[in-house]
């Protein structure tokens, strides 16, 4: 079997897996298969089992197969049953004929349907990410399903299946071909750098792909040597088995995992878990020492229990997060696995957080917020925006470092500077931080000590708005300006948000606020996880920081559109002489 | 930034005159039209009418007598409702909104007091949308949209032809200021 990439027309279509009809068609199979077998049931036990163990049974006048066993027509009822298969398969094919996808210059498009065309499109500019989804099914038969997230409502398209290695290299042309689209329109100096990289390599290389497809094409061509069936399996094994780690960052060592025993017991600690034990343990006691009627909370608790321990621990399995050319890929799953990759400066937020019962051993979890997210994307596949389940806070500044702008720009110098400081500002005191309110207790109660925020490395903002800066360092500042806040008593936690990614900037005085001369400064980000909000702030304190934070947004989205348009002149003047 | 760490604190009383010293520092808060209020007034008696009406067929048709607090709290309901409803004016009066160099200054509520900074650049969409009662008095809601779902900004209650100026102006600005997301 080739899963060389084939297209079918000269626009550039192609078709999907040819297995595909067959796992979308799955659940439907399954429920058919279900109901035939669970009336069969009888009758194959029946024929299995001699006579005494299934007794006497009353001849059931309503039976299909004794009624056409009886009037002679099993022939008949064969052919019926052989002509709807046969129709199902003509139809199944003639649907994955007209399922095509392709990756044109500004848009990934997929087409389907018959009487009905349907055609979706997901604009290249607006990819926010792509995954990569095998289920346990998928995984066996070596199919992955491929979703291609674009920000806005329900803007998504998916490709239900390719070929695993298809599956990778279309990834990788889609996230490249973005990439260059961004480049194109308004990218900055990096993307635009790095695609000329990636682009010169093809040409050094035309028929071999970047990174990813790397390692296979090896296996390929090794399976293609003997070709025999121990060779496909032993491939299927292996794509089976395979954690989609970036080739080069896994050669860098730019790469976070999480061991399983470490995940188990964050598991085991966290709030998620801890509570719903604590109300377990409480239920068995009432039932042996109060009434014997509390055991009946106690079976659908334990399910509950184990039904959460279970769903994050496969959520968390074979976690690996490593930077690839153009994204950070995050990619998870015991059973199920899937892969994201968010191509960089996609990121809104960033939130570090840590539970009571995890800081003896100074563990973490990281999430983010990225605009292709939405809470109506549930499903028990997807990371929900986890990028580290769980880790040391060595891990936790790697993933800083890889998943904010500008994080790796600095030299080794300010690097480790940024480190020491980020460092202080997950468990230490924080220095630098605005901290909330003298009577702030009220509302945060014990919060209110680590509470505090800083907006860091942000541009000058008073006098010199109308001096502009250099492109360089207004670029820096444009990656680096972060508003960062640190919450927290039970679950400690550190946001940071660039300032680039602000919608708008909110002052709020709640009713208990107001009472004691207090008040809540907010950033709004798109949907998300991550909540960029500092209350309890003194009423002066917050009204000076609205009015910094504001300018601060103002001033570095200012930049940075100024600095795409002006980029983009500079990209047409030496456009124009050749 | 600092000298805004050093002005007074807005005492209630500049509150409540709708004309505190932050964050506008000496603009005026450009106002909604008056009008709103009838709009808002009319909308909460609405709801206070309803609420009464209830509460009537309730203590009218029961079987038994209920215990004294469900009249009671019904009362105190319809009081509340009523108060709200009165406070129209000056909750009108509460919303304003400044054009800044750079981005829109918005705030509104006396209880649940709220003030928004909109870069520009952020707005995706404006829209302007008007219901019946406020067709009726002539005026329209201007809706603001931003990729982030809690900015949640509306400006109710301007008159017409203001809303639609005010729209055009700001999808100009917001196109000539458009960053990515």
């Amino acid at each position: 079997m080739t899963e060389a990439v084939e297209p079918v027309t000269d626009e550039g279509w192609r078709r999907l897996h040819p297995l595909s009809p067959l796992l979308r068609g799955g659940l439907v199979l399954l429920v058919v298969g279900g109901i035939v077998i669970a009336n069969l049931r009888d009758r194959i036990i029946e024929f299995l089992l001699p006579e005494e163990f299934v007794g006497e049974q009353a001849p059931n006048e309503s039976d299909l197969i004794d009624f056409v066993v009886d009037r002679g027509l099993i022939i008949i009822a064969l052919l019926v049953v052989l002509g709807a298969i046969l129709l199902v398969v003509f139809f199944s094919w003639l649907s994955w004929r007209f399922h095509t996808f392709r990756i044109s210059p500004d848009a990934v498009e997929e087409r389907s349907g018959i009487v009905f065309r349907q055609h979706r499109r997901a604009p290249l500019e607006r990819i926010q990410s792509v995954n990569l989804q095998r289920s346990l099914l998928a995984r066996i038969l070596g199919v992955t399903q491929v979703d291609v997230q674009t920000a806005g409502q329900g803007g998504k398209v998916a490709l239900r299946y390719l070929g695993y290695q298809q599956a990778k290299e279309v990834r990788e042309q889609i996230l490249r071909a973005s990439a260059r689209s961004r480049a194109r329109d308004a990218g900055s100096a990096e993307e635009d750098r790095r695609v000329h990289e990636v682009v010169a390599a093809e040409e050094l290389a035309p028929d071999r792909l970047t990174g990813a497809a790397e390692d296979f094409a090896r296996e390929r061509s090794t399976g293609r040597a003997e070709t025999g069936l121990p060779a496909s399996l032993d491939r299927r094994a292996r794509e089976f088995a395979d954690l989609d780690i970036d080739a080069e960052a896994r050669r860098a060592g730019s790469l976070v995992q999480v061991p399983v025993g470490r995940l188990i017991g964050s598991i085991f600690l966290s709030w998620d878990l801890l509570i719903p034990a604590v109300l377990l343990i409480g239920s068995l006691i009432a039932g042996i020492v109060w009434v014997p009627y509390a055991f009946g909370l106690t079976i659908p608790m334990l399910l509950v229990f184990v039904g959460m321990a279970y769903s994050q621990f496969n959520r968390g399995w074979g976690f690996t997060l490593s930077r690839s050319g153009d994204g950070v890929r995050v990619g998870a799953g015991l059973t199920a696995t899937n892969t994201e990759t968010v191509p960089l400066g996609r990121i809104h937020a960033v939130e570090a957080r840590q539970p009571l019962a995890w800081r003896p051993f100074g563990w973490w979890r990281v999430r983010i917020t990225t605009a292709g997210h939405s809470v109506a994307q549930g499903g028990q596949n997807r990371l929900q925006n986890l990028v580290l389940p769980v880790g040391f806070e060595a891990d936790v500044l790697r993933v800083f470092e890889t998943v904010l702008p500008g994080g790796d720009a600095g030299s080794d110098e300010s690097g480790a500077e940024d480190r020491a400081s980020l460092r202080d500002e997950l468990s230490g005191a924080g220095a630098g931080y605005l901290g909330a309110g003298r009577r702030a207790g009220w509302v945060l109660w014990f919060g209110r000590r680590r509470a505090g925020l800083r907006i860091a490395d942000a541009p000058g903002i008073a006098g010199e708005s109308g001096a502009a800066l250099e492109t360089a360092a207004a670029e820096a500042s444009e990656a680096r300006a972060t508003l960062r806040i640190r919450r927290g008593a039970l679950t400690r936690s550190l946001s940071v948000m660039p300032l680039v990614r602000a919608q708008s900037v909110q002052l709020r005085r709640p009713l208990v606020h107001r009472m004691i001369g207090l008040a809540s400064v907010q950033a709004h980000t798109v949907l998300g996880p991550v909540r960029m909000e500092m209350r309890g702030l003194r009423l002066d304190d917050a009204r000076g920081v609205f009015d910094r934070l504001a300018a601060a947004v103002v001033r570095v989205q200012a930049d940075e559109t100024a600095r795409r348009l002006e980029e983009r002149e500079r990209r047409e003047r030496n456009r124009e002489p050749r | 930034m600092d000298e805004q760490g050093t002005h007074e604190d807005a005492t209630p009383a500049e509150a409540e005159d709708g004309a505190p010293e932050w964050p506008n520092r000496g603009t005026a808060w450009q106002r909604v039209s008056p009008k709103y209020a009838w709009a808002d007034l009319a909308l909460n008696l609405l709801l206070v009418g309803i609420v009464a009406v209830i509460s009537l067929a309730i203590l009218l048709f029961a079987d038994a007598k209920p215990p004294a607090f469900v009249p009671v709290g019904m009362a105190v309901v319809a009081a509340l409702l009523l108060v709200n409803a009165v406070l129209a004016f000056r909750r009108v009066r509460a919303i304003g909104y400044i054009l800044r160099d750079d981005d829109l200054l918005f705030r509104r509520g006396i209880m649940f007091e709220r003030v928004i900074a909109v870069p520009y650049g952020r707005l995706q969409m404006v829209d302007v949308t008007r219901g019946p009662l406020l067709r009726a008095l002539g005026l329209a809601t201007l809706k603001f949209v931003t990729a982030s779902a809690t900015t949640g900004v509306n400006l109710p209650g301007l008159p017409l032809a203001e809303a639609e100026s005010l729209r055009d102006r700001l999808v100009d600005l917001a196109e000539t200021r458009r960053s990515g997301l």
